[in-house]
């Protein structure tokens, strides 16, 4: 039998693998995937969540991420195209113009 | 009647505006002419109304011509008007007719000078200044013209402004005529909340059988010592030589400075009904005469001795007030302008003719190379010496007289050795300059002045030989300018009860004080010519007394110790503790923030990992707190 428990042990191992995988590769679309997986992580919580206490909440909620994700994808999509033909890399750390 | 009274305001009003906006393309010498024409036109006016005055009867003599209500707030009801009686149109016509004279002079003293139209539109705005201050129809209008003229003063004084001595000499005057101003704005608040009134027409009837504070009237008079020079005030006056030569004749000696003596005049009946206030006007005034006179003495810059004369007659002008004789005072106003400009316009020529040279050693012996402005000039000093039958001898013995029939036997005795002064300091200026051997600089050709300033002299010249037997000889009983005042200065003198002498005792005085002239004269004129053996003599007695009267009695510098050094220090103090203190405060405050800025500003890398485990571990705290 698969428990509620197994379902966040494994969210909570997607999301810190997201966040390892952010702060430590300097890839920005790898970066950007980590941020990826991240999102998916909360979303198996709520869905893992709804179905244990059967209620629509949970659902309506990772519904909610997805669509928010796809819009982020495209925005994020974007910059990076644009940093690309700005600086012929992808490399994040590249692109630190912000320095105070 | 009106246009004729706005006119000889409004000529050197509008004369002033037209050369001050306008006159930039006038070439060469027409805006003098101009000036001239302006002045001249307001002087006719002014002589028109004095004739007009004349055919009334004596008790219609005041026309208040009101123009517009200016200011109209609760029970103050001002009006912008002219008040033309026989004291304001007596002023009047000396100010526009010496001014006029004055004026045609400038036109050719003032020539190739770069600042030529600068100084007519000057002398214009002044005229119209003391205008309004003679014709004003209440205290408020004469407060006007007399900030005006002190205005017109200043910035005549600094006419060369790039001269550091002419522009602090300006402020100078500028500042202790301050102090007098204070004066008459508190005396005008007081005489408001007392009288209810302004307008010199009706305070002067609401005044009438009131006892009125002697504080009143002494904050009025302080305004009045501030403008005409009287101690302690008087320092300005010297230093306002700086001014171009015919601006001392015009303004530091015939007019303004005389504005003093008017506003006593007007006031009369006030300071008679104020107690002991007219005692110090008298003794402030006889004080002030002998002080200037003995300064007077050792002076060798020839315009500050005509200054101290001035001061010194001012003095008498006002020991007149004092002892209650307003028309002699007003009398001796009139021939002093005569005399007073005939020096200063011959000693402009003297100056004129010798390229700038001011100073008594360096002269000498002019009579020859300047024969008419010799003459001019000893009609001037004879006057100014109070000998017979020049100006100045009717007018200041009267003012003796007066003295002396009041019973004021110590004022009559300081103005007899006053008068004695006067006769020695003017025939030593007088040999110094033209007598002896030429003690000229080497490379000076003295000249003969210009025809217009010459006309404007000779004019002058034949006013302060007659101009005393034609306005007043109290021996003879002769007063026509007295009579002419009458309705204004009357009443003060009813009050005062005024003693008038016989015509015996004033034969007497005349004599004696004509004869001390005389030989005081001829003193002068013999020691001075001479070796001067007798003068060294009289140094080496008293080296104490020299050098005091030399150094003007430290006058000067005891001001400047005692109030220019500790506010000089209190105005650097106060500019330290701002630079410093309140600066210092701003400034520290501004360097904080940023310096906390530039420590937080490490943080902002611009590497987008550094932010990320910034919230990271931003949000492992938050948990920590929250959840732990």
């Amino acid at each position: 039998m698969v428990e509620l428990n197994h379902y966040l042990i494994l969210s909570a191992l997607l999301f810190g693998l997201g966040l390892i995988g952010f702060v430590v590769r300097r890839n920005s679309l790898i970066m950007f995937m980590s941020i990826e997986l991240m999102l998916n992580a909360a979303n198996l919580t709520f869905v893992a969540c709804a179905r244990h206490h059967v209620g629509a909440e949970g659902s309506v909620l990772a519904l909610l991420v997805i669509a928010v994700a796809a819009a982020e994808v495209a925005v994020g999509l974007a910059i990076l195209l644009a940093l690309f033909r700005l600086k012929k890399t992808v490399n994040a750390d590249e692109a630190r113009e912000l320095r105070a | 009647m009106t246009f004729l009274a706005a006119l000889i305001l409004l000529s050197p009003l509008a004369m002033a505006i037209a050369l001050g906006l306008f006159g930039r393309r006038l070439p060469g010498r027409t805006p003098g002419f101009l000036a001239f024409a302006s002045a001249g036109v307001s002087f006719l006016c002014a002589a028109t109304f004095c004739l007009r005055l004349l055919a009334l009867p004596a008790s219609e003599r005041a026309l208040s011509l009101p123009l517009y209500s200016w200011i109209s707030v609760g029970s103050l009801d001002l009006n912008l008007g002219i008040l033309v009686d026989p004291l304001s149109a007596t002023w009047a016509t000396v100010v526009t007719g010496v001014g006029s004279l004055i004026f045609l002079y400038s036109i050719s003293y003032m020539q190739g000078d770069s600042g030529y139209r600068r100084y007519f539109t000057y002398l214009c705005l002044f005229l119209f200044s003391m205008l309004i201050l003679v014709l004003g129809e209440n205290l408020v209008l004469t407060f006007l013209g007399w900030e005006g003229v002190g205005l017109c003063s200043y910035l005549l004084i600094g006419f060369e402004y790039d001269k550091e001595q002419a522009a602090a000499a300006g402020r100078k005057a500028f500042l202790v005529n301050r102090i007098g101003d204070v004066g008459f704005l508190l005396g005008m608040f007081w005489a408001f909340w007392s009288f209810g009134t302004l307008s010199h027409e009706t305070l002067a009837s609401s005044v009438a059988g009131q006892a009125v504070s002697p504080w009143l009237a002494l904050c009025f008079f302080l305004g009045a010592v501030g403008k005409s020079a009287q101690a302690p005030l008087f320092v300005w006056l010297p230093d306002a030589m700086a001014g171009p030569t015919p601006v001392s004749a015009l303004i530091h000696a015939a007019t303004m400075v005389t504005a003093g003596v008017y506003l006593l005049c007007r006031l009369s009946l006030l300071f008679a009904h104020a107690g002991w206030a007219l005692m110090v006007v008298a003794i402030v005034g006889a004080f002030t005469a002998l002080l200037a006179a003995v300064i007077a003495l050792r002076q060798y810059d020839l315009k500050r001795v005509l200054a101290y004369s001035t001061i010194s007659q001012l003095g008498y002008m006002f020991l007149a007030c004092g002892v209650g004789a307003f028309s002699a005072a007003a009398f001796h106003v009139t021939t002093h302008a005569f005399f007073k400009a005939l020096l200063f316009l011959g000693a402009g020529a003297v100056i004129h003719g010798l390229s700038g040279e001011q100073d008594l050693r360096k002269m000498g012996g002019l009579k020859k190379s300047m024969p008419r402005t010799y003459r001019s000039m000893w009609f001037g000093a004879l006057a100014l010496a109070g000998i017979p039958p020049f100006a100045g001898f009717f007018s200041k013995d009267e003012i003796l007289g007066s003295a002396f029939a009041g019973g004021h036997y110590v004022l009559w005795s300081v103005g007899l050795v006053t008068a004695a002064l006067t006769a020695f300091y003017t025939a030593r200026m007088m040999t110094l300059c033209f007598h002896g051997s030429s003690r000229l600089a080497e490379g000076v050709h003295p000249h003969e002045a210009p025809p217009l300033m010459g006309v404007a002299l000779s004019l002058l010249k034949w006013l302060s030989l007659f101009g005393g037997l034609a306005l007043g000889v109290e021996a003879l009983h002769f007063r026509p300018l007295h009579e002419f005042l009458r309705p204004v200065l009357d009443p003060a003198a009813e009050v005062l009860a005024i003693e008038h002498l016989s015509v015996s005792t004033m034969v007497v005085l005349l004599a004696l004080a004509a004869a001390l002239a005389l030989a005081m004269w001829t003193l002068a004129k013999h020691w001075y010519l001479g070796d001067r053996q007798v003068l060294r003599r009289w140094e080496l007695a008293a080296p104490a007394v020299a050098r005091w009267i030399a150094h003007r009695f430290y006058v000067d510098e005891a001001y400047h110790a005692a109030i220019v050094r500790p506010l000089g220090a209190l105005s650097r103090l106060c500019r330290n503790l701002d630079t410093h203190g309140v600066d210092g405060l701003f400034r520290g405050c501004a360097r904080s923030a940023a310096g906390m800025g530039s420590v937080v500003r490490l943080l902002q890398t611009g590497v987008v990992h550094a932010y990320a485990l910034w919230f990271l571990v931003g949000v492992v705290v938050f948990l920590w707190i929250t959840v732990g």
